[in-house]
Order: C-alpha cells, then sequence, then structure tokens
C-alpha cells in the first residue's frame, strides 16, 4: 500500500506506535501494520467496540462526524470530546491514546 | 354524482382567474387554461373525523398503511448508504439509497427484539441494532447475527427486513405500505404533466420548517386548501390577492386538485375601491411568499416603486420586476415566462397530504399528517423548493428545522414575511379544533365552490375509509 505516513499515533498501556496516514484512521493503520484493535463490525462505524481514550494531541484528531457522533452518544460519551471512535479517527500529528486490548494479530493464537 | 359545468354554478362578480390569464403578456400553457369543477354534493361534513381517536386508528389502518405518501426528498439522500426515517403514527420507515440508482423503504425494526433500528437519518455502511448487534446490509438482507449459534431456527436467507413499495417523481420520494397498491403512475395520474414546464427535480430544498399545531392534520391541511379564508385571516393581502376570483380545479375520479390564485390584482372585496398603484404599492409592501434569503423577495432596486405606464396594470409591471429578478439571480432567460407562472398561488394538492406549489419562483410544499395517534395534533411542514445560478453545483438541501409550538413563525428569519401570514393561519387552527368539540353540530358546512377542494378531500377519504 502507498500512503504517506504523517503521523504518529502512541497506543498506551502497550507502547506501540503507529504511522498513520491523512487518508486513514487509526483502526485502519492498525490493521494495515497487523494489529488487532477491538472491534466486531470490522471498523465501520456501527459497534463502538473500538473506543479509545486521547490523552495527548488532542489538536491533532480530526473532526467528529456526525456516525461517529451518535456512536459516541450512545456509549454516553458524547461529552467529553476526547473519547473518539479508532474506526472514525484520523490524526495530522502525534497524538497519544489510551486503548487496552491493541497487539499483534499473531498473539490473538495464544488468548 | 352530478356534473355541472362551472359557468352553471356561482361564481364571484368580476373577473376570473381564467379572465386574468386571458389578458396575460406571454401565452399562457395549456395546463393552466383547464377550469373544471366537477359537483361533489353540499352535505355538511361530520365533525367525528377531525376529533376521534377511534377515527384516527381507523384513518391509520384503511389510509396510511395503504395510500402513496410523500416520504422525503431524493437529495437527501444522494449517496448510498444514506437514509432518512419517514414516521406516520406507529409506522416508521428507514428510506434508503441502496444503490446509485435505487431507493427503497425498509420497516424500522430489528427482526430480534424488535427495536427501531435507527431513530435519525444519516448514512451508515450498515443497519446494525444498537440493542444486541443484529445487522442488516443497506439492501435488507441479513448480514450477520451475534451468538448465530443460538439462533438455528433463523433462516439466514430469508431474514430480511421487510419494505414498502417506493416511488419517485420531481425530486419526491413516495412510499406505499400495501403490497397491493394500484402503481403510484396511475394514482397521481396525469399530475406530472402539469409540472413539465415547472420541473420540482430541478430544484432543492432551500429551506424545510417542521411544526407541532394542536390540530388534527386534516384541519391544518384545510386552512391552505381554500382563498376563502383571506377576507377574514389576512385582511392585510387584500389589496394585491384576487382572493375570491381564485379559481378551484376538482375531477372526482383524480387525486390531486388545484387553486389558482390571481396576485398583483385587487380582491373583489375592494372592487372599486384599489387604484393600480395601491396595488403595487401594497404587494410590495406585504409580499412575503420567497424568503429573502432564497433570493426570492420582490425587492424595488432603490427607495422608487416601478411606474405603472399608461395603459399598462400593476399585474403586468410587477410580473416583469419578477422576471428581470429572477433573470439576474439565476442566469436563466425569463422572457417568455408568463405573469401568472411569476405572481399567481397554483397550488396543487395530490392526496392525501401533499401540496406542491406550481409556477416559476421558488416553490412552496406543504405537508400536514398526524403527530403521533394524537387526533388533536398534527406535524406540519413547509419546503421552500429553489432554484439556483446556472452553471454552479447544486446546493446541498436545508436540514429540517423544528420550530418549537411556542415559537412564532415570525421568528424563522427565512420565511420572511410568509411568516407572519402562517402565524395569522395558524392562530385560527387550535381553536377550530377545540370549536368542533363543544359546537352541538354533528358537521361543517362548506362553500358550495371556494371550498370544493375540500370537499374532493373528504370525498376521496370517504372511498377509502369504506375499502
Amino acid at each position: 500500500m502507498d500512503v504517506t505516513l504523517t503521523a504518529q499515533v502512541t497506543v498506551t498501556p502497550s507502547g506501540i506506535v503507529l504511522a498513520v496516514a491523512e487518508t486513514e484512521t487509526v483502526f485502519a493503520a492498525a490493521r494495515r501494520c497487523e494489529y488487532w484493535w477491538p472491534t466486531s463490525c470490522g471498523g465501520l462505524g456501527t459497534c463502538r467496540t473500538c473506543v479509545l481514550r486521547v490523552s495527548d494531541g488532542a489538536e491533532h484528531c480530526g473532526p467528529i462526524g456526525d456516525l461517529e457522533r451518535e456512536g459516541l452518544a450512545s456509549i454516553g460519551s458524547a461529552a467529553d470530546e476526547r473519547i473518539r471512535l479508532a474506526c472514525q479517527l484520523r490524526v495530522t500529528g502525534p497524538v497519544v491514546v489510551a486503548k487496552r486490548g491493541v497487539r499483534r494479530v499473531e498473539e490473538l493464537h495464544g488468548l | 354524482m352530478v356534473t355541472q359545468e362551472p359557468d352553471t354554478r356561482a361564481r364571484c362578480p368580476g373577473p376570473s382567474a381564467q379572465d386574468y390569464l386571458a389578458a396575460d403578456t406571454r401565452p399562457v400553457p395549456d395546463v393552466l387554461r383547464v377550469s373544471v369543477n366537477e359537483y361533489l354534493g353540499d352535505d355538511d361534513i361530520d365533525v367525528e373525523r377531525y376529533i376521534s381517536p377511534a377515527w384516527h386508528r381507523m384513518e391509520v389502518e384503511k389510509l396510511w398503511r395503504r395510500v402513496w405518501q410523500f416520504a422525503c426528498r431524493e437529495e437527501a439522500i444522494p449517496e448510498v448508504g444514506d437514509h432518512e426515517i419517514y414516521e406516520i403514527a406507529d409506522d416508521s420507515l428507514l428510506i434508503v439509497r441502496t444503490t446509485p440508482t435505487e431507493i427503497r423503504a425498509f420497516v424500522n425494526a430489528c427482526l430480534h427484539r424488535g427495536r427501531k433500528l435507527r431513530t435519525a437519518g444519516g448514512h451508515v455502511p450498515e443497519f446494525r441494532c444498537p440493542f444486541h448487534g443484529f445487522t442488516w446490509n443497506i439492501n435488507g438482507t441479513l448480514k450477520s447475527i451475534p451468538c448465530a449459534w443460538d439462533f438455528p431456527h433463523v433462516d439466514p436467507a430469508t431474514f430480511n427486513l421487510p419494505e414498502a413499495k417506493v416511488a419517485t417523481w420531481g425530486g419526491f420520494v413516495f412510499i406505499n405500505m400495501d403490497p397491493d397498491c394500484e402503481p403510484f403512475e396511475t394514482f397521481a395520474g396525469d399530475l406530472p404533466d402539469h409540472f413539465t414546464r415547472w420541473p420540482l427535480d430541478d430544484r432543492y430544498t432551500s429551506l424545510h420548517i417542521a411544526k407541532i399545531l394542536p390540530c388534527n392534520w386534516k384541519i391544518g391541511q384545510e386552512a391552505f386548501m381554500e382563498a376563502f379564508h383571506v377576507i377574514s385571516t389576512h385582511p392585510q393581502l387584500l389589496a394585491w390577492m384576487g382572493d375570491a376570483n381564485s379559481q378551484y380545479d376538482v375531477v372526482a375520479g383524480t387525486n390531486w386538485d388545484r387553486t389558482i390564485t390571481p396576485q398583483g390584482v385587487p380582491s373583489p372585496h375592494l372592487a372599486g375601491s384599489v387604484t393600480e398603484e395601491e396595488v403595487l404599492e401594497s404587494f410590495y409592501f406585504s409580499r412575503g411568499f420567497y424568503a429573502s434569503t432564497q433570493g426570492r423577495d420582490l425587492t424595488p432596486s432603490g427607495d422608487k416603486l416601478p411606474e405603472i405606464p399608461a395603459g399598462s396594470t400593476a399585474r403586468a409591471v410587477l410580473a416583469d420586476q419578477m422576471r428581470n429578478q429572477l433573470n439576474a439571480l439565476s442566469g436563466e432567460n425569463y422572457a417568455e415566462i408568463t405573469d401568472s407562472e411569476l405572481l399567481d398561488a397554483i397550488n396543487y394538492i395530490l392526496f392525501p397530504n401533499f401540496h406542491p406549489w406550481a409556477g416559476k419562483k421558488s416553490n412552496i410544499i406543504y405537508r400536514f399528517r398526524p403527530y403521533g395517534n394524537d387526533p388533536d395534533r398534527c406535524i406540519s411542514e413547509i419546503f421552500f423548493l429553489s432554484g439556483w445560478p446556472k452553471g454552479t453545483p447544486r446546493p446541498a438541501p436545508a436540514k429540517i428545522r423544528w420550530v418549537p409550538e411556542d415559537v412564532d413563525m415570525a421568528d424563522v428569519p427565512e420565511l420572511g414575511l410568509l411568516g407572519p401570514v402562517f402565524d395569522q393561519d395558524i392562530a385560527n387552527l387550535p381553536f377550530v379544533q377545540q370549536g368542533l368539540k363543544t359546537t352541538r353540530k354533528p358537521g361543517i358546512t362548506l362553500a358550495s365552490y371556494q371550498e370544493s377542494r375540500i370537499r374532493h378531500f373528504h370525498y376521496l377519504l370517504d372511498m377509502w375509509m369504506s375499502r
């Protein structure tokens, strides 16, 4: 995949670092780099399982769209703009996010 | 049924709408020269249908679940996955663009435990129930069941969302919940032929207002089916509106009817007491059918009103001014457009509740429907459909704006001077609803001609209710 990687997303507590293109979401970058990110809808924005918390770099996070806003409202997080859906979140600069359960795909087999 | 030709029944003295059309400064299209009013009787209309919960329940079963009805504009769902929710009484439908060329309507309820799948329109890649996560593709086929092992009794191939029929015309999406309904094309009859000069798919929604009114939906819309009420409800319009000269076209066997109200002419109620200059001046002063933000107000250039040349009329001058203004706004040529299409209120209704206005200005669309299952309340909506400058992209449609019950239409700036006119209409409605409950008279009495469209509506409604 030919992408320009412009932003670095650090996932805590795992310490995983993702290089994310402006054209993709954090979730898509994780998939591209063969990381598992919790989901049940596959990154379509409908299951809200990929929810994360932005702990640093909120100013580099893209706007919240209608589908994401609806999803955040459904899990009671509409008022806190640091809570985002990874499958909808685009970034333009370094961001640190908190999300448990992100791990390399091959590690899933041992769980 | 007794049929009488228009010239055998009483009409308002003075020039008729057809007389004004005959004097138009441009050749008038044939569809406007049609004048027909079939006599459908003069019996009172029973009050019960406006106030009774039982009547409402019958209406849902016999009318709303079987009749073609306007659901949304096509422009509101341009991309695959875009959807609107259309609700009528207890029924909720997802109106979905399923392919670039296909729109379908699905019953908005999960087939698992019945939760509504969506509570707002928008764009989704799939319909996933927020309760347990049963998921359907946007074409209504089952996509996935969580814990599918626990549903061996469900056949995924047939677990599809039930759907209603869909038809489109003029940029409008119509739905019908009756699988055995007649095609929309025969239901609408020759209505589309009337709009070939005024294509509504070539307009965008520049304003969409909704308000809950404290009256039955039929009371609401009947206030917009005749110009008879102008003399008492809108006296400020009399100097330039030929209210009692209005033409009402009614054919028993068709599902649409029409009013043509000449404008830029004095009311017959003021016959002999208004000069052409006063018509022109009052028109500019109280004109309010086209919101200024949509560029459809007729506004004088500078402080001076245009002169009426000797031998001309206020109507001809106003039409010329409108022609010039629309030319400048849209880049289109209005030179051949008739005075009538630029000035008159040409209002059609497709049964039961779809009210498209015709003509070459911004068009108004009204819709009235029950508010839930409350016979004492209704949802009223106003759409403005406007043109846009030639050669520029189609503007995005305006989103619906709900005006709270305690807020006046006058406080909606985009309605311009039309806002206060609506407030005058709305002011009557709760008191009609209340009056119909206190009256000892079992039915309302209609004017034979000026209220013949209300008569036609109930003629059609009675047919649906008796099927």
